[in-house]
């Protein structure tokens, strides 16, 4: 018996040893990027692989002023925190009407929304410009946003669909006995209970339109209403040769999407695993 | 997706209205606006930037249109015969098969291997899924930044590895040269969407019956057999999922060929969706570009419906 | 709690208003849209007076610090000029071949007043054919800007019925080299056609790159070929395949191409060129790794920038034809326009007198580090501060030869583009290329591209 459980720790041991190399080797790329994000120029060509001389900040300022960051920066927050107001003010009460409501062609709504979670958007984008064009909304921050939240919606109905199902419907009928309208019963009863739902929606829709590349690339045009993602493009076109000043861009793009992501891993993963499995 | 639930209640609920005595066409009315109101912003939202524009795509790509001319003229399928006889379009649609191939092996197999890996972890199971899912958490345009930063012939790291140890010959341009651009551009699509699949190999992992592998360890069989002969078969759903998600997504690259490579050298990287962005942005062949773009839409569609169908059969 | 739910649903009602007005709005923006700027541009017409008003220019992002205070004077100086007038400058991507141009234009939200873009026959046609630009024809005639410009750049740009732009600068391309580097190697200016070969070798030999391009901006491969058949195939062939009956499939022309491809397998344009872009390829060549690259007068700001100016210095190719001289090649680099609906014409005109003005010629030629021959007549008389701005001007008073990416329609533009980087990446041969560019040349004549040059 001793000597299984010396086997299990064994083996145990060296998984651990097999998976933190893997791991190591597998974010290796983003320590080369924070690393090589306080070097100077030089510093990267000559030496790539050591540590910085000393820990300087100058690519950080230089690329949050003088690369306009600062200004990228400000415009994803707006579009995101925009985006995710919107998908989660549209996406809860389709889901909810999906999931609770009966009603007569529901499955084939709920499949029309479903299409747009396989198209790519790419097949789309460009009478989405014209689209744009007509409202007089291309290279306005309100037009990504709008845009953005359409886009999202497929994937959040259905996952909204799929937590308020799990909400038992007595719940919803003794509101009613009460005699609570519906929205009474969404708003009061229903939603607190979809919290870790409503939780990853979000997250999700903030990954998403945070992370976007294709749309703001599409739909602006002046430097200073470019998201981080489009701004880190034509940073690293401009200054193709300055590795340090890209990679201290490139860490500071990194940086909130990180951050939510460590805050919220927990929940990030269950609406990951619900939502594709469902 | 399964959809059954939601048809059986339906039909409970036509039957309750069924036996229910007619003529409460004031509280049909009442409900009906409630449900309006719940879905209608979705439904507003959803038409305008997702349902018209798909009708346009079609509609544009059957026009002769710039883009910017008051009228379009209407030429039937002469955008598609066009396109059938485009060489680079059909060299992209090739590379776009080339990356689904490609994607697949990079994938599937040495991700679910990574989750099993995991699994088997007592203690630090959360931290080492967390760690390997890092890379998904990053903007497309970040991935492509810093690999083509790793890339780079001359003063990225891979090479400079190289050159260090000695291995001069082995240091290629890897986004210059037509043999490697695609597979280096596959490694940082990977490199960036494997923590998904990871992750639903894992939630697939935790439902397989324990029992199995100890019956198995009772016969004596090894890892490895254990591996194709529980595992894998025990994941079948999950495989799927994962198998046509990354074929979906591998359709639907853009983002990181645009930053890497723009589709160059010479076309060596050209997917559909680089080719179409080109044609319609810097070349004003809006209608062109709209026809190609439908093509690779149709695909996809296609393919999704056929797979959930495949899929609802052998489940069932 | 309950606040917070009332919040909550407010904001959502407000979220539904508002996506039902967007929605009721798309089908008939379009025709709003049109009115409110005829309604904007009338306003504009019948105020009078300057003051207060806003120029909007939209001109391309700085390459560096030099750059942007030379700008800063300039708009300095035309304030001083306008009194009253106040100047807005925004920056961005001024390529019609990324497709921000087109976008920004078709956008039709807040168009500049004028636009300084990558100029070009087959880059402002992209414009004009589909009405973004508008025709200058009477504010030509009216300021007399014919008789101001220099009268090759004129050329160039009124064959057709209509111009569409006013010439900023013409571009006077050719190599660039490190003079330490040619001196460590102990190699001397080539003034021959063996000579530069032999240098090219010797560079080699020594391992040194010898050419440094940035394939990967189709741009700057566009030098570097626009150089080459200058000095290999002489300014007549390139006029002939540019506005005459020539052919891009044309041995001649072939020929050239070859020689890319030879120089390419002998190492003289390093292998690692095809996914440079343009800043990664001046970047090695500034830091001495490369001994040569094919760039414009663009080039000075950055010597200034980093301090170079004493050991770069601009050679031509020499001629490969027997008793020819070799031009720099170019065309117009940068050119004005205006957008169909700019809101204040009058204040681009005024814009457009200052540049052709001696006034503007004065200031921009007297900063050291000025980078740009001007279009104008009256920048001729004037030395220029800058050494290597001068050389530039003296190798230009001849004239100059042909960039041709400046000169080709949309389709063979790409296709010139893509299949000189596949020349230099060694993933084509030269007659298919050039096949290639021909076929895209064809269409473009068949969609009607034609240019006409006084």
């Amino acid at each position: 018996m001793e000597s299984l459980v010396k086997r299990w720790k064994t083996s145990q041991i060296a998984l651990w040893t097999v998976l933190l190399l893997l791991l190591i080797f597998i974010t290796a790329p983003i320590f080369y990027a924070v690393i090589a994000s306080f070097k100077t120029n030089m510093e990267i060509f000559n030496s790539p692989f050591s540590l910085p001389k000393s820990w300087n900040f100058d690519n950080y300022i230089n690329a949050w002023n003088l690369g306009n960051f600062k200004q990228y920066f400000l415009n994803s927050a707006l579009i995101t925190v925009g985006g995710m107001l919107i998908v989660a003010l549209v996406a809860c009460p389709a889901g909810y009407a999906f999931a609770q409501l009966s009603f007569k062609g529901s499955n084939l709504l709920f499949y029309m929304f479903l299409l747009g979670m396989s198209l790519p958007i790419q097949a789309i984008i460009i009478p989405i410009f014209f689209q744009l064009k007509t409202m007089g909304l291309v290279n306005t921050l309100t037009g990504v946003t709008l845009v953005s939240s359409g886009l999202a919606l497929p994937f959040s109905i259905f996952l909204m669909r799929n937590t308020f199902r799990d909400i038992p419907k007595e719940l919803r009928e003794s509101a009613a006995m009460d005699g609570a309208g519906e929205w009474r019963t969404f708003w009061s009863v229903i939603l607190p209970l979809a919290k870790p739902g409503l939780v990853a929606l979000l997250i999700f829709t903030f990954m998403n339109i945070w992370n976007d590349f294709l749309l703001p690339l599409v739909l602006l045009v002046n430097p200073e209403k470019f998201t981080i993602s489009l701004g880190l493009y034509s940073f690293q076109g401009e200054q193709t040769t300055n590795f340090g000043l890209i990679f201290g861009g490139t860490v500071i793009s990194m940086i909130p999407s990180i951050i939510v992501y460590i805050l919220f891993q927990r929940s990030f993963v269950e609406g990951m695993t619900d939502g594709a499995n469902k | 997706m399964n959809l059954n639930d939601s048809t059986s209640s339906l039909e409970m609920d036509l039957k309750k209205n069924l036996s229910l005595v007619k003529g409460k066409n004031k509280l049909k009315l009442k409900k009906l606006i409630t449900i309006l109101s719940f879905l209608l912003p979705a439904l507003i939202l959803y038409s305008i930037f997702m349902l018209i524009p798909m009708f346009d795509a079609v509609r544009y790509s059957f026009f002769d249109w710039d883009g910017a001319a008051p009228s379009m003229n209407f030429v039937g399928f002469e955008n598609y015969i066009k396109l059938a006889d485009d060489k680079i379009f059909l060299k992209a649609l090739s590379h776009n098969l080339l990356w689904v191939v490609l994607s697949l092996i990079l994938m599937v197999i040495p991700t679910l291997v990574l989750a099993v890996l995991i699994s088997r972890v007592k203690k630090g199971k959360t931290f080492f899924r967390a760690g390997f899912y890092l890379p998904s958490v990053l903007s497309l345009a970040v991935v492509g930044v810093l690999w083509s930063k790793i890339y780079d012939p001359m003063m990225g790291p891979i090479n400079v590895f190289l050159k260090s140890i000695g291995l001069e010959n082995l240091a290629k341009n890897w986004l210059g040269e037509p043999f490697y651009v695609i597979p280096a551009l596959v490694i940082a699509s990977t490199w960036a969407f494997y923590g998904l699949y990871m992750i639903l190999f894992l939630a697939g992992l935790q439902n397989i019956n324990h029992e199995l592998y100890e019956a198995a360890d009772l016969d004596g069989a090894g890892p490895i057999r254990k591996f194709w002969s529980i595992t894998v078969p025990s994941l079948r759903n999950t495989l799927n999922v994962v198998i046509s998600m990354v074929i979906i997504n591998s359709l639907k690259g853009f983002a990181l060929i645009w930053i890497m490579t723009q589709g160059g050298p010479f076309y060596m990287s050209e997917l559909v969706s680089t080719y179409v962005y080109k044609a319609a942005f810097s070349m004003n062949k809006v209608s062109y570009a709209t026809a190609g773009s439908v093509v690779l839409g149709i695909i996809v569609i296609v393919f999704t419906i056929a797979f959930n169908y495949y899929r609802e059969r052998s489940e069932n | 709690m309950r606040d917070y739910r009332r919040l909550f649903s407010l904001a959502l009602t407000i979220v539904m208003l508002l996506s039902l007005m967007v929605g009721c709005q798309s089908p008939t923006a379009s025709s709003n849209d049109k009115e409110t700027s005829k309604n904007n541009g009338s306003k504009s017409e019948s105020a009078t007076g300057d003051h207060g008003k806003t120029l909007n220019l939209y001109i391309p992002n700085y390459y560096n610090d030099v750059e942007k205070q030379q700008w800063a004077k300039v708009v300095e100086k035309f304030k001083e000029l306008n009194p009253g007038v106040n100047v807005n400058v925004a920056n961005g991507d001024v390529q019609v071949e990324s497709g921000k141009l087109p976008t920004l234009l078709q956008s039709g939200v807040e168009p500049p007043d004028a636009i300084l873009m990558n100029a070009g026959p087959g880059r402002v046609s992209v414009l004009s054919n589909v009405n973004l630009i508008q025709p200058l024809n009477k504010l030509y005639e009216k300021n007399n800007w014919k008789d101001q410009l220099r009268p090759f750049a004129y050329d160039l740009i009124s064959g057709e019925k209509n111009i569409y732009e006013l010439p900023h600068m013409v571009d006077a391309i050719g190599f660039f080299y490190n003079k330490d580097v040619f001196e460590q190697h102990g190699i001397k200016v080539p003034t021959t056609k063996d000579e530069f070969l032999k240098a090219l070798q010797t560079l080699k030999d020594k391992g040194v790159a010898p050419i440094t391009v940035g394939a990967r901006n189709g741009y700057a491969i566009g030098w570097l070929f626009g150089v080459m058949l200058e000095s290999a195939a002489g300014t007549e062939k390139v006029e002939e395949l540019l506005y005459g009956n020539g052919k891009w499939n044309d041995p001649e022309i072939v020929k050239v191409a070859e020689m890319m491809a030879d120089w390419v397998k002998k190492g003289y344009i390093t292998k690692e060129s095809v996914t440079q872009t343009q800043a990664d390829s001046k970047f090695r060549f500034l830091s001495k790794k490369a001994a040569m690259e094919a760039e414009g007068t663009y080039l000075i700001t950055d010597l200034v920038d980093q301090k170079l100016q004493s050991s770069v210095n601009s050679v031509m190719m020499p001629s490969f034809i027997e008793g020819k001289t070799a031009k720099p090649v170019g065309g117009i680099g940068l050119t004005w326009v205006i957008p169909t609906k700019a809101k204040d014409v009058d204040l681009a005109e005024k814009w457009f007198n200052f540049i052709v003005s001696k006034d503007y010629s004065q200031i921009v030629l007297n900063l050291p580090d000025y980078n740009f021959v001007p279009a104008s007549k009256a920048s001729i008389g004037i030395e220029p501060a800058g050494e290597v701005l001068k050389t530039s001007m003296k190798n230009i008073e001849n004239g100059s030869g042909y960039n041709p990416s400046v000169f080709m329609g949309v389709e063979a533009k790409e296709a010139y583009y893509q299949n000189l980087q596949g020349l230099v990446g060694g993933l084509t041969k030269p007659k298919e290329a050039m096949d290639n560019i021909e076929a895209a040349a064809e269409k473009d004549r068949a969609e009607g591209f034609k240019l006409n040059k006084k």
